[in-house]
Parts: C-alpha cells; structure tokens; sequence
C-alpha cells in the first residue's frame, strides 16, 4: 500500500492512522487481537463473579440477621424466651444455598 | 460423583428394624433437650455401645442436613476449616503491536472451604466421630464455633476472616475411652464446652430387639444368644467385655449356616468360640484365649 489512494476498501483502513503506518495483514493480526480482547473479558468476567460472591455472602448474612431478629420478635409477642436464647434445632430450609450441595441418604 | 465445587452433606435415616426402647428414648430425648438448650452433645463410651448410630438417629430427628467427620491422628485444622487446594493461573499475551510483546502471568492458590466451615456457613448439624482420635491441636477451631458462634479463617482466604456461625448450627460428638488405643486424651477445653453422655452397655430388651432386628432371628433364639453374651460379662473371664456387635455376629452367622441356637450343634459352639472369645482380648494371648473358651464351652454345656 503506497498511499490512501491505493485503499480498496474500509478493512485495509482499520489501524491505518497515517499513509506511513499500515495495518498488519488480517490473517496474522486477529489471533493476537482476540487474546487481548478475550483475556481482558475474561478478566472482568472473573472480577464481576468475585463481586457476585462478595454479594451473595453479604445478602446471606443479612438473611440470617433478619431471621433472628423476626424468631426474636415472635418469642417476645409470644412471651417465650428472651432473643438472644438459643434458637430451635428443628425445623426447616435448604435454602437459596442449597444448590451448593449434593445430599446423600445415610441408612444406620 | 459430585460435581466439582459441590459439596456432600448426609441426610441420615433409620433403617425399618431400628430399634428404639425406652433406654434409647430416654437417651436420645436428653440430646435432643441439651442441643435445643444450645449446648453441643458428646456420646462418649466403649466400643459397640452404639455412640455413633445414637449421633446419627438424634441428627436424623433435627431434621438438617448432616455433615460428618472422623477424627484421624494426621488431622489438622485445615481438615476441619479448609485449605488451600490448587492453583489458578491466568496469561495474557499481547501481542497487537507486531514490534511490542507484552506478557503478563499471575499464579494464585485457591481455597476450599472444608466440612467445619461448611456446617457452620449453613447452618448444618456437625457429627465428629470418635473426635479423640484426632490430636488435641488439631480441635483448635471448635473452641471459638461452640463459644463465640464464630469461625476463625485462615488470612490466606480472600473475603472475610471471621465467618459467624450460623444459628442452627449444632454439633454432636463420640469418642471412646482414653484407654483405648488409637485414642488421645480430649482437650479440656472442649470437653468443657460439650455435654458428655456416658453410654453403657445396652439394658437385656435392647441388646435382644437389635440382635433380632439385625439378624432377623426369632425373638427366643435372639434371646438366647443375648444371655450367653451376658453371663460371659458376669464370668469375670473377659480382659473386654463382648458387646451387642458380638450378638449381631452370632446371629447372623447362625441364620446364615442355619444352625440351631444351642449348645447341642457344634456349629453354633464354634461360632461362639471364634466370635466371642476373639472379642473378649485385645493381644489374643494364648492363656485369656483359653480362660473364655473354657467359660464359653461351660456355658453351651447349659444352654
């Protein structure tokens, strides 16, 4: 490519800025393109999942806060024990969580 | 096989034969009312005097997912907590500009959470299975979750270092006496933390319902094999005491080789000897071995 004049078309364009840079060929220039494109995805993809799990902790332990406090506040309506007791060992869920984990039957 | 990343907690369930007398009731009702007090539970006794299946039947009627652990002498904390587990690598190359080379590596270990940790996020019951038998140190981290309700993490986990444990949380312990080998003494500072049930050998109805349960003997025949089993207790003639295990054994045997229970059938005799004398001493020394056959074969001569 000697000048502007000789463009055939808006790909031989792509990293041109002056008539003295050229692009580098296509077939050799899109591998190392898309490792830098990819990887900087993949980087904020990682990043992005890191703030999903910060968030995921964050939001369970709030659930667990805000269970107590309602246990709390029925036991007081109901004149039960104070909140801070103990809370009952039977009962109830799995859970948003419970995709996190496989249960097996244990026969004894 | 579980995927990769998932964990597997038990669900414990009785078998159809499980035997519930009112010894085990009682027992199991005091469990029950300790835990829901918040207090962990530690069944603690010889072997065969059914700690474990006692654990796994009170953490059935909490209806919570189960988490299991069996102490072992090369436990250390990171076996109850986690660990570093792995690496996780990540490149860039770029090489956009043809005359620029920019390289970029970064290595970091990942961490996993472990069984403790786990439990203690959810809200699991934790059963530490013969808990002695794991060196003292290595129960460190028990401490802080039965006291403060909290877990102390590693710093090489990324995010918190403290996880609060979660209210349902509860844990339910076994251990055999210190004389035991294989066994270390309990640290005192957890066995001061839990509520120590001391199991004996199961009352006659017990042992005779979970002979016949397990062997599916009739009542009488489980009946007899239970009373040989108890006057070779009261003979004084064993270095350890044969237990409900031996029972079993003898009952399935005889159903097995259909035998009758009877000192008459030479079968069912040498069963006894090879099940019930083996049982009674730990070093198998010649003289104990011959003490107990004697007893035994004067106790067939009865039956």
């Amino acid at each position: 490519m000697r000048g502007v004049s000789d463009l055939k078309g808006l790909a031989d364009m792509r990293t041109a800025l002056s008539t003295h840079l050229r692009s580098r060929s296509r077939d050799k220039g899109t591998p190392y393109q898309e490792v830098f494109s990819f990887g900087l995805e993949g980087l904020r993809l990682e990043r992005e999942l890191e703030l999903v799990a910060k968030r995921q902790d964050r939001v369970r332990r709030r659930l667990a806060e805000t269970r107590k406090v309602v246990e709390a506040r029925i036991g007081q309506i109901r004149g039960a024990a104070p909140s801070d007791s103990p809370p009952a060992v039977t009962g109830d869920e799995q859970g948003p969580s419970s995709h996190l984990w496989q249960t097996m039957t244990v026969k004894y | 096989m579980a995927p990769e990343g998932v964990a597997t907690v038990l669900r414990p369930s009785p078998l159809p034969g499980f035997v519930e007398t009112p010894f085990v009731q009682s027992i199991v009702e005091r469990a029950l009312t300790y835990m829901a007090a918040g207090f962990p539970v530690h069944f603690r006794g010889a072997s065969g005097t059914g700690k474990t299946t006692l654990a796994m039947h009170v953490a059935s009627k909490l209806d919570r997912p189960v988490v299991m652990v069996h102490g072992d002498e090369e436990f250390s904390t990171s076996n109850l907590v986690g660990g570093e587990n792995g690496y996780r690598t990540r490149k860039v190359i770029d090489n956009f500009i043809h005359t620029v080379l920019k390289t970029e590596e970064d290595v970091s270990r990942s961490w996993v959470d472990n069984r403790l940790t786990i439990a203690c996020r959810y809200g699991f019951t934790l059963i530490y299975d013969e808990f002695t038998r794991s060196r003292p140190e290595a129960n460190n981290a028990l401490l802080s979750v039965l006291q403060e309700r909290m877990l102390d993490l590693s710093a090489a986990r990324d995010g918190e270092s403290y996880l609060r444990v979660h209210p349902q949380f509860t844990a339910i312990f076994t251990s055999n006496p210190e004389e035991y080998a294989g066994v270390y003494k309990s640290q005192d500072a957890l066995r001061d933390r839990l509520v120590t049930l001391d199991l004996e050998l199961f009352d006659e109805e017990t042992e005779v319902a979970i002979t016949q349960a397990k062997s599916g003997l009739e009542q009488a025949d489980a009946e007899r094999i239970v009373r040989i089993v108890h006057q070779l207790r009261a003979s004084g003639a064993c270095e350890f005491l044969p237990t409900v295990r031996g029972c079993i054994m003898l009952g399935r045997a005889a159903r097995v080789a259909g035998c009758s229970i009877a000192g008459a059938d030479p079968r069912f005799r040498s069963f006894c000897l090879d099940i019930l004398a083996s049982e009674s001493s730990r070093g198998g020394s010649a003289s104990q071995t011959s003490r107990v056959k004697t007893v035994l074969n004067d106790l067939m001569d009865r039956c």
